[in-house]
């Protein structure tokens, strides 16, 4: 399976949690990277629709509100699944990352010390 | 204009289907974001709507395979798209001189009069237009050189010992004298602006070919599987059909994509010939459509396909939109596969 792209992976995240309406993903997407993922509005729904049509999420529920229209997105079961399968994809390679580090930072040491 | 009438105006980026389900929510999610005082859209925000836009009208289902089929139909209808183009380029062509006019100067070639006729070759979609005439001489009394002095006031090429063209007004003739006849071909030069219509045909037969692509293949996704007929299997039991708006856009699709592939590949290849590889000034060029013309079976069978599957599709999309009680009623004729059909009939697509 191939990685989820970093603005899809936000995403799903973001939706992890409770059903979000599209702002509140882009909020979500803002906070998560910590500022360094902007997306647009046209460039979320772009991939809101993909996800859709994957069947990883879902429309929950649709809001009116001061005639404005919100509708709230939720993450299916088989987007949590996938988004399952990719955090284990992520920490497997963070692990093995910190592991190099780790041997990396040792052997350094030992030829250091000779 | 306000704020959110520039949003509104930007959504025009998008196609109107997709206005309609998406235009209000994305509009609000915009003016959700926008700080106070801001009157304009800023221009980032003007990249990504029309961005935005353009993807969604160029979309295509999630896979691999709309992708692999997108792409060679933009090649495919791409190529019959850029013989259209040459074909309307070439219709600003002057044309070839009548027969009064060709004479005289065939007379010039030969230095002695010339009264027959000639051959033509320019019906409507003829592979180049040409006239010709192939004329008995004593060579002994011909040259080349002397021919060439008789052409005055045209742009000559001085070709060698025994031949030259001549160009004058839209009109080439070649003169080739050999073995006592002297072959004297008229050919239309092409007009400048052939190569820009050939591009401009390509490009939007491409693009049509691909959008072509995405909106078939929603179309018959979005059919869902019916209508599909019961066919009783030899040891008598009933089973269904493949979904048959599926089954027959898929057919008419490969059987018309496989028609005008030959032309194509051919076209491309004449394409190259023409526009990138050096010309060889002694042969006349052969426009790019004269592979349609030469494949007329295939590429007939090609277009009659396709425009068909392109009907399919589009029964298939009124189809979906309305579901009768009919296709309703046909899903459970054999009750044995009842079951089958209800999960089948589950829309696929949200």
């Amino acid at each position: 399976m191939a990685a989820l792209r970093e603005p899809t992976f936000l995403i799903l995240t973001a939706l992890a949690g409770a059903p979000l309406h599209g702002y509140g993903i882009l909020q979500q997407v803002g906070d998560l990277s910590g500022g360094d993922v902007v997306l647009g509005a046209g460039t979320l729904y772009g991939a809101l629709d993909r996800l859709a049509e994957q069947g990883l999420i879902a429309v929950d529920r649709e809001e009116a509100i001061d005639g404005r229209l919100r509708r709230y997105y939720r993450l299916t079961d088989d987007g949590a699944s996938r988004l399952a399968v990719e955090v284990e994809r992520l920490r497997r390679n963070a692990n093995a990352a910190a592991a190099g580090l780790r041997r990396r930072a040792a052997g350094g040491f030992a030829i250091g010390a000779a | 204009m306000t704020l959110e009438g520039w949003y509104r105006c930007l959504m025009l980026a998008y196609p109107r289907g997709y206005r309609r389900s998406h235009g209000e929510e994305l509009v609000t999610i915009l003016l959700d974001a926008v700080p106070p005082g801001r009157a304009r859209p800023t221009f980032r925000e003007v990249v990504d709507l029309l961005r935005g836009g353009l993807r969604q009208r160029f979309r295509l289902p999630v896979g691999k395979a709309p992708l692999v089929v997108a792409v060679l139909t933009a090649l495919i209808v791409g190529a019959f798209g850029s013989a259209a183009g040459a074909w309307l380029g070439w219709r600003a062509a002057a044309p070839l001189p009548a027969d009064p006019a060709a004479r005289s100067i065939t007379t010039m070639a030969l230095g002695q009069p010339y009264i027959d006729t000639f051959y033509r070759n320019e019906g409507l979609l003829e592979s180049g237009h040409t006239m010709m005439t192939y004329a008995p001489v004593r060579t002994a009394a011909w040259s080349a050189a002397d021919a060439r002095a008789r052409f005055a006031g045209w742009r000559i090429e001085p070709g060698g010992n025994d031949w030259f063209a001549a160009t004058q007004g839209g009109l080439r003739v070649r003169v080739f004298g050999h073995d006592g006849v002297v072959d004297v071909v008229f050919y239309q030069v092409e007009p400048p602006w052939v190569p820009i219509a050939t591009a401009a045909g390509w490009l939007a037969g491409a693009v049509s070919g691909w959008l072509l692509v995405g909106w078939a293949w929603y179309a018959a996704r979005g059919s869902g599987p019916r209508p599909r007929i019961a066919v009783q299997t030899t040891n008598g039991t009933l089973r269904w059909s493949p979904p048959l708006y599926r089954a027959a856009l898929g057919l008419l699709s490969a059987v018309g994509l496989a028609a005008l592939a030959r032309p194509a590949v051919a076209t491309y290849d004449e394409l190259l010939a023409l526009y990138a590889e050096p010309v060889d000034p002694w042969a006349p060029k052969l426009p790019s459509w004269s592979w349609y013309t030469w494949y007329a079976h295939l590429t007939m069978a090609g277009m009659i396909a396709l425009t068909l599957a392109v009907a399919v599709a589009a029964a298939a999309r009124a189809a979906a939109r309305q579901p009768t009680v009919a296709s309703e009623l046909r899903d459970t004729v054999p009750s044995g596969a009842a079951g089958e059909v209800v999960t089948q009939g589950m829309p696929t697509t949200g």
